[in-house]
């Protein structure tokens, strides 16, 4: 017998048993919506980006290695979905879901001036969230990509330039873009309210 | 810092914000107020635009994803996808090291010599020879597993290594090697009944509570006719490969394979 657990679901999916990938969908489906989602921040979007990724998972399931992770494959496949689709989605309008600010711990990690009400520092939030969507929405689908993925999903240069095509010193230059196109965007907003 | 001025660059201050700072932006840092404080400010702004709150999508969203998928999958679109991805080369390589693990007796420890046949002869021979070998060998293995799974009581053994799961679970990587050459080599029939071998080969090599009993594994071999089909593909190769049988028509396609 294999040393290592074998995921009898995904041998299964492999042989093309449908039976077997909606298990393997329903087990990863909402992993890839938080990713779609952090990637597009719209609901609608991340939706269609999950439904992508799985038809496309299906379809190369055959050249998928076993000894990789499936997650991680998933992930690499979602990723470059949601790229394909900001770089669509920078030619047409749309409208990005407006991030949900109800928790009070978020409201702290932006600085206020000391005695704000919690409906003030709610509102600072709210504006914040605004502009960081509008900072977002300037940026290239790479320059976007690259963003979250070094940011909100913490990966290396390395794998962002892998999953982006890019060498290295290339994806580090996306990233820095990025990065400094988001924080002039945001910087007046965090003076103004230090 | 850079070259240019006495302060960091921005470059530097991000590259310090994702701990990737080097030792003299390091060192400037801890000396130099300016500095500091405008590091300070690109922390509170990417601390800020880090977190993104999720919507949650509710409990039943993979199920929802799947009804939604579900028309668009279909096994025929599977099948077309594995006809055409791999290149005969890797194939042929794959095969030739499992055909040497024949030689060297490792893939069986139930006490069956090797066939003798020399290395260099496994070396000279086209693909196309080294998957009849490798098959009719694999063949040969797996319908004794069959059987004996047909037979058996228990699948408890004395022997770890010869537990009709460990037994399963050896065939299985040549057998997935063979199923994908196969369906490669134009014989999508032939590779269809490895691919129902390797179904029941993958519940076999991981019986258990939570998978399949014996007795369901019984059934299943029962139910799907493999030893039949089994016996019918090694007596048809047996033909091809023997002096006075049919011989495959000369198409010059090393690739295909029929039996």
């Amino acid at each position: 017998m294999s040393e290592n657990p074998i995921d009898l679901d995904l041998e299964r999916a492999r042989l093309g048993d449908l039976e077997a990938f909606r298990v393997l969908v329903e087990r990863h489906s909402r992993d890839v919506f938080a990713l779609a989602f952090r990637m597009t921040r719209c609901a609608d979007d991340a939706d269609d980006v999950v439904q992508e990724t799985f038809m496309k998972a299906w379809r190369k399931l055959p050249d998928f290695e076993a000894r990789a992770a499936f997650g991680s494959w998933l992930y690499r496949i979602a990723t470059n979905c949601s790229y394909d689709l900001l770089r669509r989605r920078s030619r047409r309008l749309h409208r990005e879901t407006p991030l949900e600010v109800s928790a009070a711990g978020e409201v702290d990690q932006i600085s206020a001036p000391a005695g704000l009400s919690p409906e003030g520092r709610l509102d600072i939030r709210r504006d914040f969230d605004r502009e960081l969507g509008r900072a977002l929405e300037d940026l290239t689908g790479a320059e976007r990509t690259a963003f979250v993925l070094r940011h909100i999903e913490e990966r290396s240069v390395a794998e962002i330039g892998e999953l982006l095509g890019m060498k290295t010193n290339a994806a580090k230059q996306t990233v820095f873009r990025a990065v400094r196109k988001v924080r002039n965007h945001l910087s007046p907003l965090m003076e103004a309210t230090r | 810092m850079s070259e240019q001025s006495e302060h960091c660059s921005e470059e530097e201050f991000m590259m310090a914000y994702y701990d990737e700072a080097t030792e003299a932006t390091h060192r400037h840092l801890a000396d130099c107020e300016v500095c500091r404080s405008e590091m300070n400010s690109w922390r509170r702004t990417l601390d800020a635009a880090r977190k993104v709150k999720v919507p949650d999508p509710g409990p039943d969203y993979g199920a929802a994803v799947w009804n939604r998928i579900k028309p668009r999958l279909d096994s025929s679109s599977w099948e077309r996808q594995t006809s055409h991805r791999r290149s005969w080369g890797w194939l042929a390589a794959g095969l030739a090291l499992a055909v040497a693990g024949y030689l060297a007796g490792s893939w069986d420890r139930t006490g069956t010599a090797p066939p003798s046949i020399a290395e260099s002869t496994v070396a000279a021979a086209t693909p196309d020879a080294i998957l009849r070998f490798a098959l009719a060998q694999h063949l040969e293995r797996s319908e004794r597993l069959l059987r004996d799974v047909a037979n058996v009581q228990g699948v408890r053994s004395t022997d770890e290594d010869s537990t009709i799961p460990a037994r399963a679970d050896r065939l299985l990587a040549n057998n997935r090697l063979m199923r994908m050459a196969l369906i490669q080599g134009a014989d999508p029939a032939l590779g269809r009944t490895l691919e129902e071998l390797e179904r029941w080969l993958l519940d076999v090599a991981h019986l258990g509570p939570r998978t399949a009993s014996l007795e369901e594994a019984q059934l299943r071999l029962r139910q799907r006719g493999l030893l039949l089909k089994l016996d019918i593909l090694k007596t048809k190769l047996d033909l091809r490969n023997s002096p006075g049988g049919p011989t495959k028509p000369a198409t010059g396609d090393d690739n295909g394979i029929s039996v």
